[in-house]
């Protein structure tokens, strides 16, 4: 009897606190206003500061178009499967971030997620048009049409070497003097001789050892292009295992890591990149783009020298990196595509969602520059997340003029001799997971850890797997595209 | 005396329990270890069993910022506690009717309930259901609702409450009491043991559940602990955003190599598996006097 | 003690039960009103789902949804069948689940009869805590532990090795060493809970046929052997047969989280749920092929039982599961 009593209070208790936490979790949306409140998807977690930022962004937005907006920050480690499952449940939502990186852009169209957005523009936003580029349009298409406004930012690739100062003058060794690989190496020796604590060099998912020329069609599964190929030749599609370049790099790879310059359980470490911010590597390699040096200096707190390796060059679908899609389940497709005209072309209300409220989460240095409040509850430092980067405020630390130059180097870039193409991998989809299997077990050999006999049997395995028939397949589809 | 005789006789099972023992320690002692550890001397000497020196660092690290912690400590007990108690007394209330020799439906019934065990919907199917129609996302109530029933649990309470005399319930019968009042008057407290040991399984499987708060809840105020573990342990990044917005300070490159990465890992470990240990021998006490309740031994 | 005594008195004059079928109806529809709750709540929660299996029929898209989507009929199983991997991932799953099976089961009882056999209350209490401990653990936490000790430059093991001046070994990238790593680390967690079940089982065996087998003239051994084991034989088989129903389901966790998903180790650890999941990764078809992998899991976990249930009712029915 005692015992039923004691359950009950449990059950009546756990009642009244789970009605008191939804109470206070529904209580934000009291707008008084009549339009929609849009919500925007994007893989970033919740800052504290949430609310008082949709605020201010609200009254912008509602003046200006008459709709609100409510920013949904989901885990960026969550954000796929919580991504396909609105997808999938056909769950209301408006906007989301989509990519060729996280919650798949291509793989939301062909399942139906998206809305086509070719016709919305030119009705309801046709400042769009002015402001993107037409050349940026073209690279995000699928199936020849849009389904996602590109974020102007870099767009070019280029890779580089991220050499940490602190540790680089400790040792009297000058960062900028080095111009390739090769120049690294006594540095490296010196580090491993004199810091047991930290790893000489960290090589993330950029490689900097196969001197980019090569360009990746999606999905990986070795095909490359070469991106020199100069206009008008016949493009070949490629396996990376067959290039002198890629056993060149196997090689050097190899050579560091059994120097000790690579660590030796590279095979097992999960998350290089937390690592990195942690300072336990005096070299590593990243994705160059100007203003590098001000972006890292935030992050980890350490300046470094970026040394760029390999020409740059703007990738097939350079525009799909960071675009804001439409979900198919919006109700108000309009005013969602007047939200994103807004947001790339108001300055203020742009600013206001990447870096929050002057005075409480940055403050203002002049004009062009702020400076975020350390701790503040709005920190987001991803600006190339919600629109056009190059209308940003300059973070203090950034050149005056690295919009210009990004600008510049997108235009200067080697545009991709296979632009715009997008590989249809119905007809090949068994080979592609077996590849893909194949990739994931014999990445040992990506990674330079292993001998020339792994080497010979990973090759012998793809063959197994579908490569040739995969290679051939985009050689057709290619061909096709462009009419070569 | 007949104890002691098998005390002496017995000495080999104590001495290969002792071993056990400290194979399941082991593991325990050395992440305790490492999260008490310098990060510099993990990085030197590797992981070791004595530290070489007691560093705090990483549950400082840990414990900046507690709100978020305590918050969802606060979650999950919640959801722990409420969800096991519900789960026990509806499990045994389809257990008990099914070890009854004579009731009807019975094998139709077993069947239906077990069917579950290897069929289910599926990710999609299930997430349409519990948002779209039960609108349970974002509520605490998607923690608990959709794992009530345990069908292994089912069959192990049926198993038990089968080997319960039927002559305990057939006097009352008799008397003219109804099924619920012997089972909830006499049933349910000679059933101690089993209940117990349900209990513990369900508050378990709630205890480690990540997966519902990652794919349901969105409000940050309402996920659970080992979710948030999942989070720190894949994203240092958020811890960085915790203690210091990923603003460090710029300094000597020891003080670089002091933030605490592996050791804070093997922290969270610790402050997620802390309490269910702090709990458990209070439990294990209830646990075993069930179990000896019923026997004869000693 | 006193429940004890209450059953014996009890057992020792049963009443007899009055057939009256007034009493037998009543009782039934309460019985049945206790099912009510609970049957209702699977039928919610796991039946209603059952219907969006259709989806491994399919080819499933966002926009027409689980009714609308087009039937593709078998396509989705032909990709799993047909990959060249298939053959090693059913080999790992089953092979190594049989493995789990078999130390687990011979491993959980051996310790629950060892620790029949300790008499001193204390010494059972402490025992019995320590050994559940490990169940209490998720897999991510199992694996950091399974990290520290084997990670190639830190690992305690390796420490130790070079310690003695031997070398160290790179763990994570040697698969010989895995199934045993793995069936040690389930024994390890597993054990515990299943030794304690069986331990469960054994209480009630009564006192008696012990005093019988002594006056037979029984030792120790084969008191265990014709006493003890017989009494928890149908727990065995039931928990046997629950787990070869689960033969072609690989533990996800266990395999994901230990091996770190190091795709050296596949050629013994690639089971098909982890192989499913990087499908679902890099495909299209994710979903559609999940679902047809989860059902094909269920049709044979479902003969599994069918078949093993069957094979025990003709041996010995009481021991069977239904």
């Amino acid at each position: 009897m005692k015992a039923k009593h004691t359950i009950l209070a449990v059950v009546m208790i756990g009642m009244m606190l789970s009605s008191l936490t939804a109470c206070s979790s529904d209580g934000q949306k009291n707008g008084n206003s009549d339009g929609p409140t849009l919500t925007w998807y994007v893989p970033k977690e919740n800052p504290t500061d949430k609310q008082m930022v949709m605020d201010a962004v609200n009254k912008i937005t509602e003046e200006k178009i008459g709709a609100r907006l409510d920013i949904q920050f989901v885990d960026a480690g969550a954000y796929d499967d919580r991504m396909t499952m609105l997808y999938a449940s056909g769950q209301e939502m408006d906007l989301c971030f989509v990519s060729n990186w996280t919650n798949n852009v291509l793989t939301a169209v062909q399942k139906g997620a998206l809305a086509e957005m070719d016709e919305l523009i030119d009705q309801n936003a046709p400042q769009l048009r002015e402001v993107i580029p037409q050349y940026l349009f073209d690279a995000t298409k699928i199936n020849g049409k849009i389904y996602g406004i590109p974020n102007q930012q870099v767009l070019f690739r280029q890779q580089c070497l991220v050499i940490f100062n602190d540790l680089a003058e400790k040792y009297h060794f000058d960062a900028s003097s080095v111009k390739t690989l090769d120049d690294l190496e006594p540095y490296l020796q010196t580090i491993k001789e004199n810091e047991p604590s930290l790893y000489p060099f960290a090589r993330t998912t950029s490689s900097v050892f196969i001197n980019e020329n090569f360009e990746s069609i999606p999905p990986e599964c070795g095909a490359r292009i070469r991106v020199d190929t100069p206009k008008g030749e016949y493009v070949k599609v490629e396996l990376i295992e067959d290039t002198p370049e890629y056993k060149e790099a196997v090689k050097k790879m190899n050579d560091w890591y059994a120097k000790g310059y690579i660590r030796q359980d590279i095979n097992s470490v999960l998350n290089v990149d937390s690592e990195i911010l942690a300072g336990k590597y005096a070299v590593t390699d990243t994705v160059y783009k100007p203003g590098i040096e001000a972006e890292w200096k935030a992050k980890t707190g350490r300046e470094a020298t970026f040394i760029p390796i390999g020409e740059a060059f703007l990738p097939a679908n350079a525009g799909m990196a960071t675009m804001t899609a439409i979900s198919r389940t919006s109700k108000n497709k309009e005013k969602a595509i007047q939200m994103l005209e807004l947001v790339q072309t108001d300055k203020e209300l742009f600013n206001l969602i990447a870096f929050g409220i002057e005075g409480k989460h940055y403050n203002r240095i002049d004009e062009q520059y702020i400076e975020p409040i350390a701790e503040s509850g709005y920190n987001l430092n991803a600006a190339w997340m919600f629109g056009n980067q190059f209308n940003a405020y300059l973070t203090v630390g950034q050149e005056p003029d690295v919009w210009e130059k990004t600008k510049q180097m997108n235009d200067t870039a080697i545009p991709s001799p296979i632009s715009g193409f997008i590989l249809d991998t119905e007809p090949i989809k068994t080979e592609l997971s077996q590849i893909s299997t194949v990739r994931n077990e014999y990445a040992s050999v990506d990674n330079g850890t292993e001998n020339e006999a792994m080497y010979n049997e990973m090759v012998s395995k793809l063959e197994e797997a579908g490569q040739r028939k995969v290679i051939e397949e985009i050689q057709r589809q290619l061909d096709a595209y462009l009419g070569q | 005396m007949l104890a002691k005789k098998r005390w002496c006789s017995n000495w080999w099972i104590h001495i290969l329990f002792i071993l056990m023992c400290a194979a399941i320690l082991f593991p325990f002692l050395l992440i305790l270890a490492v999260s008490f550890s310098n990060e510099k001397d993990v990085a030197l000497y590797g992981y070791q069993l004595i530290p070489k020196k007691i560093d705090f660092s990483a549950y400082q690290y840990l414990f900046k910022n507690p709100d978020t912690i305590l918050r969802a400590y606060g979650v999950t007990i919640l959801v722990t506690v409420m969800g096991t108690v519900l789960s026990v007394v509806l499990m045994s209330m389809v257990a008990y009717p099914l070890s009854k020799r004579n009731m009807v439906f019975k094998q139709g019934i077993t069947f239906y309930i077990f069917f579950t065990m290897l069929f289910s919907g599926g990710l999609v199917p299930t997430y349409i259901l519990n948002t779209q129609y039960l609108h349970l996302n974002n509520t605490i109530w998607i923690y608990i609702l959709p794992s009530l029933i345990n069908v292994w649990h089912v069959f192990l309470l049926r198993t038990f409450f089968k080997s319960i005399p039927d002559s305990i319930g057939e006097s009352a019968l008799l008397d003219g009491a109804g099924e619920y009042r012997i089972f909830f008057t006499m049933i349910l407290p000679l059933s101690k043991p089993a209940l117990a040991t349900v209990a513990l399984l369900g508050a378990l499987t709630r205890w480690n559940d990540w997966f519902t708060a990652m794919l349901y809840i969105s409000d940050d105020k309402l996920i659970t602990l080992q979710y948030l573990l999942q989070r720190i342990l894949l994203n240092i990044q958020l811890l960085q955003g915790m203690s210091s917005s990923g603003n460090m300070v710029p300094g000597s490159i020891l003080s670089m190599a002091d933030l605490p990465s592996e050791t804070v890992r093997m922290a969270m470990a610790i402050i997620a598996i802390g309490p269910m240990l702090l709990v458990f021998p209070f439990f294990q006490k209830y646990f075993v006097k069930g179990l000896t309740i019923g026997s004869v031994k000693g | 003690m006193i429940n004890n005594q209450k059953y014996k008195m009890k057992t020792a004059a049963p009443p007899k039960l009055n057939q009256n079928k007034w009493y037998k109806n009543k009782n039934m529809i309460q019985l049945l009103s206790m099912c009510a709750i609970p049957l209702l709540l699977l039928l919610i929660f796991n039946y209603i789902p059952m219907g969006g299996l259709v989806i491994a029929f399919k080819d499933y898209r966002f926009d027409l949804g689980i009714l609308g989507s087009n039937w593709v009929g078998w396509k989705n199983f032909e990709f799993l069948i047909r990959s060249n991997d298939f053959t090693r991932i059913t080999r790992n799953t089953l092979l190594l689940n049989s493995l789990f099976i078999a130390t687990g089961t011979v491993g959980a009882v051996v310790t629950a009869l060892m620790l029949y056999e300790v008499s001193v209350r204390l010494c059972i209490k402490i025992y019995q805590t320590i050994l559940i401990i490990p169940y209490f653990l998720s897999w991510v936490i199992v694996g950091y532990m399974t990290y520290a000790l084997l990670n190639p430059q830190y690992g305690f093991i390796n420490v130790v090795l070079k310690s003695f001046g031997m070398a160290g070994i790179d763990w994570y990238s040697e698969p010989k060493y895995w199934p045993a790593i793995l069936t040690l680390a389930y024994l390890w967690k597993n054990i515990g809970i299943n030794c304690i079940t069986y331990y469960a089982g054994m209480m009630g065996v009564d006192r008696s046929y012990y005093e019988a087998a002594e006056v037979d003239g029984a030792n120790r051994f084969q008191a265990i052997w014709h006493v003890t084991l017989p009494s928890i034989r149908p727990l065995i088989i039931i928990m046997t047969i629950l787990a070869i129903g689960n033969i072609f389901r690989a533990d996800f966790g266990l395999f994901y989280q230990l091996t770190r998903d190091v795709g050296k180790l596949y050629s013994t650890t690639d089971v098909i749920d982890t192989y499913i999941y990087r499908t679902m990764k890099i495909g299209t078809d994710g979903l559609s092929m999940s679902a047809a992998t989860g059902l094909l899991q269920s049709v044979v976990g479902f003969i599994m039982i069918i078949l093993t249930n069957y094979v025990v009712n003709r041996i010995d029915s009481d021991c069977a599961l239904f």
